[in-house]
């Protein structure tokens, strides 16, 4: 495993649980179940791999988890983009369901491939985007992201 | 045949309805739409207004996403969950066990779980293993069965009124050897201790003796008199049982028929029957008779205070 592997890990227990000790925790967890993982199934890359730890130390975690804590800042180890209101991706985890920001942490933060998700989650192509489609257009229908007058944004090309 | 090549419509006009325009918002947004699709949802983009609503959505939560993704770990924190924990797992990695061959893994856990059995079985003390007893009772239960209810003993007088007299102490001086027949006295007095002892019993046994010269003859006439009388044998035995020592009867029979049943054993002689307590309560108007008739010239005067001490000790 390497410390990319590890960085990708961390933050997605980060955005998921919103707690500093039990993203330590998890992170660590799931970091030994990465590592058993390359052991094991060898045929799998290394974001299918990142999917099924996550996903299964995640799944395991629910019952001592507590959702919606404060997003505060964890510490000099964890560097924040600037200008970015973390207050939207809390107000979005109200909002949807675990498995909703858990494709979305995936999808769009880790920059895992569809394809990578769907063999890691079992799905068709065609559920995976669906349920992508839907949480988008959840946290893109927050109040403060949505200007009041709108216009048609058009593809860079 | 490539899809391109299959013709799904007219005229080289493919047009979206809304609802599956809606659901290729996504496929748009991430360019993953062939030409024609593209083409046809940009067609219906310009005239749905929900539509555009959706795509701008899209976009405006993918934008916001990126930006979350530029979220940094520090080198520290990510080596420091990716390092082993525990003692253990440290040294395995310190000595490479992963890359070490098959068989001699293999070799060295054999030897690790011989050790720790031999190590078990030298530190066990066995004997006391062996000898530890299960169950804290030393008997079996071979079957279990209702015992009767023990008459209760009678009241022990108080110190303050007198000195404390068991009632079998003046027994015990009197029972002779148990070798030797005890004496009719003997008899009596435990036949009073008891019926004294038994303060609890309710019900009561008519308990007869006698005498008479022709046993043979007699026995069947009383069978057929106490039938007639309306009574029943009682015990195992049938009535007129004949036994070493005379006839016995065990029955029970109207209480109204006991006179008549007395007159007619008067005919053959005299006959003594004595009313005792006993445990077992008859119903009303019912009683119980035990009567033994015995042959004057066969039977010698000790035996039978035997054979009636033993019938004695039987009922009770």
């Amino acid at each position: 495993m390497t410390t990319l592997e590890a960085k990708r890990v961390s933050l997605f227990f980060f955005f998921a649980t919103q707690d500093e000790l039990l993203t330590y925790e998890l992170s660590v967890a799931a970091c030994d179940r990465f590592q058993k993982l390359e052991k094991r199934f060898k045929n799998l890359n290394s974001d299918q791999r990142l999917v099924l730890a996550t996903q299964q130390i995640i799944l395991a975690s629910y019952k001592t988890m507590q959702r919606h804590q404060s997003l505060q800042p964890m510490g000099s180890h964890w560097i924040y983009p600037q200008g970015v209101d973390f207050s939207i991706w809390k107000e979005f985890q109200k909002l949807a369901s675990p498995a909703e920001y858990h494709f979305l942490i995936w999808s769009q933060i880790l920059k895992i491939s569809d394809s990578d998700l769907a063999t890691s989650l079992l799905l068709t192509h065609g559920t995976l985007r669906y349920r992508l489609s839907i949480a988008l257009q959840k946290i893109g229908s927050l109040s403060r992201l949505i200007p009041k007058k709108f216009e048609i944004i058009k593809d860079p090309e | 045949m490539s899809l391109e090549q299959i013709h799904f419509f007219k005229k080289g006009h493919r047009k979206l309805s809304p609802l599956f325009a809606q659901y290729l918002a996504y496929d748009y947004s991430a360019q993953k739409l062939d030409s024609q699709r593209q083409a046809a949802f940009e067609q219906e983009l310009l005239t749905s207004t929900e539509l555009q609503l959706n795509l701008q959505k899209l976009q405006i939560a993918k934008a916001y996403l990126d930006q979350l993704s530029r979220m940094q770990v520090s080198e520290d924190l990510a080596e420091h969950f990716r390092s082993p924990r525990g003692y253990l797992r440290l040294l395995i990695q310190k000595i490479k066990w992963d890359e070490w061959p098959d068989g001699l893994k293999l070799g060295l856990e054999s030897l690790f779980v011989i050790v720790g059995v031999l190590f078990v079985s030298l530190l066990v003390p066995w004997n006391r293993v062996l000898e530890m007893k299960w169950s804290k009772q030393d008997f079996i239960v071979l079957s279990e069965f209702n015992r009767p209810l023990q008459t209760a003993l009678p009241e022990v007088p108080t110190a303050a009124q007198e000195p404390l007299k068991f009632p079998d102490d003046e027994s015990k001086k009197e029972i002779p050897d148990a070798g030797a027949p005890p004496d009719k006295d003997t008899v009596m007095a435990v036949a009073e201790l008891n019926s004294e002892t038994a303060t609890e019993k309710k019900g009561f046994l008519y308990r007869g003796q006698m005498v008479v010269t022709n046993l043979e003859a007699v026995s069947p006439k009383f069978v057929e008199k106490i039938s007639e009388l309306g009574g029943r044998k009682a015990g195992d035995v049938p009535l007129g049982w004949i036994k070493p020592s005379g006839s016995y009867f065990h029955f029970t029979i109207p209480e109204t028929k006991y006179p008549s049943l007395l007159e007619f054993a008067k005919d053959f002689g005299g006959i003594k029957i004595q009313k005792e307590k006993h445990e077992r309560q008859m119903p009303t108007g019912i009683i119980r008779i035990i009567l033994e008739i015995k042959d004057k010239e066969k039977r010698p005067e000790n035996q039978n205070q035997n054979d009636r001490q033993n019938e004695y000790q039987n009922d009770h």
